[in-house]
């Protein structure tokens, strides 16, 4: 960390992390969407 | 509460709150009173944001939103992750470079001090305000269901929170809300689990979740447009994340808690952490309230949840009709016992079946015999509180949960209550210190003495704190009266920082006249209109920058005339 202050880790690049984050929030509405489907 | 109980909630809150302050002693620089001494690892830093979000009324209010609306509440927060990847990307390492106290600081760099103080009243202004609610809503809710004394409460909440907030300062509030969390998380892990366990045997955890759909609770995503619907998809997704980004890029309660990173890296890492983890928590503490919702299909529910409320009215002229009420209510649980035998018997139940039609009309008919319990509660005290969604969940917590966990949902609520107000108040008094005292009353002073001047300005607005609580009233449901005090506020506020960053050739004083009508807008219209209150935080910041950009067009041609 001390090398390169700003460098998330498992990821090359900031970019990476995001997408990860936006994906899982992508895939939480799917969830969401079917489980009113589902229940309704 | 029995000895167990107590016991548990007096070690959880004193164990916590004591090592805090051990943890934390001997602070005598500034900077580690204010920002933490920036040494603070992601995890700590993430954990901090959301407890300094998950205020008391999150884990009491949730619950009852879940009971009666269902899960759409969730929506609220979709915008939430979207946020913390802008803010991630583009304010944390700008304030971060700046090596700012609060983020104020940065609008007096880019505009002038005028619009750094106005936007830096505005926050002391409705944080003062959440502070106050966030001690009063547990203080109100426990000291009616457990018989405490309302303004011993306040101020044992208060004063505890005043003790570790003024000892440590940042480093305090951060490392507390850390163990804090893991109590909220642990408490309603298992909270939700014992729910679970009280359904008869033979209903299922998807049998469950059927109940609940039929029953209008399971629509957790809602596609309709319609602007005066409170929560869907798009409210989330647009005032949602209008709110999350002026409440952690522009509310130093928020901002204090990354601030105190010990690099870039930590402080992104610890908002990521948020944005991965706040919609599933919301997603379970909503459905603990569902769960207890499809428990009551099974057992006889109260007609009112504030039991208290309901006692007091059975000295009263209005009693034996009350009674009726509630033999009426009693009868009509019972019908809908045998119609969810009947519904649940079917191999393949679905809500568009007979039975599953015949369950929506008698549930129906249990709401409309509530409602007319809680019109004569209304009409037996006119000052009588008729929403008692707050306490559906401390009320089936207390009747149905095993001694000790009664202690420790408890210490769950108070210790929510303590790191939100904590947060709060370390704030308030940064803000104060650094944006008005240091800047404006007595710039050049020495360590020690802005030391002494920060301690002095969070007992403070500890102290204002607890005044409002005692005399604030009951407002609708605590958790919507918090999130709109912010969204009156946050609109302008998102919207100076916009046009900070964004329109370069906006200068101090159109934006600081531009936020105060913005401001003026924004309280007309939660006046006089009945627009869901999300879409204040979108009319706010967008009215600051269209009159932002017209008065300095403005500006601009009288220059060239």
């Amino acid at each position: 960390m001390e090398n390169d202050p700003d460098k998330p880790p498992l990821f090359k690049s900031w970019s990476g992390i995001y997408f990860l984050v936006i994906a899982t929030l992508a895939v939480l509405v799917l969830i969401f969407s079917l489980i009113s489907k589902v229940y309704q | 509460m029995r000895a167990v109980d107590w016991a548990v909630l007096l070690a959880t809150l004193v164990l916590i709150v004591a090592y805090g302050i051990w943890r934390t002693r001997g602070i005598r620089s500034v900077d580690a009173y204010l920002r933490g001494g920036s040494d603070t690892r992601w995890l700590t830093i993430g954990l901090s944001i959301m407890a300094t979000q998950a205020s008391a009324i999150t884990f009491l209010s949730t619950p009852g939103q879940g009971y009666e609306d269902g899960m759409g509440f969730v929506q609220f927060y979709l915008g939430l992750p979207i946020a913390m990847v802008i803010l991630s990307a583009t304010i944390v390492p700008l304030y971060k470079r700046l090596k700012v106290y609060t983020a104020y600081e940065y609008l007096e760099s880019r505009f002038d001090l005028k619009t750094r103080q106005l936007t830096a009243f505005l926050f002391l202004l409705q944080r003062g305000l959440g502070a106050g609610i966030s001690i009063y809503a547990p203080a109100i809710i426990l000291s009616t269901v457990l018989g405490w004394p309302l303004h011993l409460t306040n101020i044992a909440i208060g004063a505890l929170v005043i003790l570790y907030t003024v000892s440590g300062g940042t480093r305090a509030v951060n490392q507390t809300q850390t163990y804090q969390m893991a109590v909220m998380l642990g408490g309603m892990a298992l909270a939700f689990f014992f729910v679970l366990s009280r359904l008869p045997a033979n209903v299922s955890f998807g049998d469950a979740l059927g109940i609940a759909g039929a029953l209008g609770k399971m629509k957790v995503i809602d596609y309709s447009t319609r602007l005066d619907t409170r929560y869907t998809f798009w409210s989330g997704m647009t005032g949602g994340l209008f709110v999350a980004l002026a409440y952690f890029g522009t509310d130093q309660s928020q901002v204090q808690r990354y601030l105190s990173g010990a690099s870039l890296t930590e402080s992104r890492l610890g908002l990521l952490f948020n944005a991965l983890v706040k919609v599933p928590m919301q997603f379970m503490i909503l459905l603990v309230g569902v769960i207890v919702f499809v428990f009551y299909q099974f057992n006889p529910p109260p007609v009112f949840f504030n039991e208290a409320e309901l006692n007091r009215i059975r000295s009263t002229p209005v009693a034996a009709e009350l009674q009726e009420i509630e033999s009426a209510y009693g009868r009509a649980f019972l019908e809908k016992k045998n119609v969810l035998d009947e519904w649940l018997s079917t191999p393949h139940w679905r809500s568009s079946s007979p039975a599953g039609r015949d369950l929506k009309s008698v549930e129906a008919k249990l709401r409309g015999i509530r409602e007319r319990a809680k019109d004569l509660i209304a009409k037996a005290d006119p000052r009588a509180e008729r929403n008692d969604a707050d306490y559906v969940f401390i009320s089936f917590v207390l009747k149905h949960f095993p001694p000790g966990l009664v202690g420790l949902l408890v210490a769950v609520v108070l210790c929510a209550a303590m790191s939100a107000t904590a947060a709060a108040l370390n704030a308030l008094g940064t803000t104060t210190v650094v944006d008005f005292y240091q800047r404006t009353v007595k710039p050049g002073a020495s360590n020690d003495h802005y030391l002494l001047a920060a301690k002095l300005f969070t007992v403070f607005w500890g102290i204002v704190g607890v005044l409002f609580a005692a005399f604030a009233s009951l407002l609708d449901n605590l958790i919507q009266a918090v999130n709109i005090l912010g969204s009156i506020f946050y609109g302008p506020m998102l919207g100076v920082f916009l046009v900070g960053f964004f329109l370069k050739r906006v200068g101090g004083t159109p934006v600081f006249w531009a936020t105060l009508l913005a401001q003026l807008i924004v309280v007309i219209v939660f006046r006089y209109s009945t627009l869901g209150f999300l879409w204040y935080n979108v009319i706010g910041c967008a009215a600051v920058v269209v009159l932002s950009l017209g008065f300095n067009l403005t500006r601009a041609t009288q220059a060239v005339t």
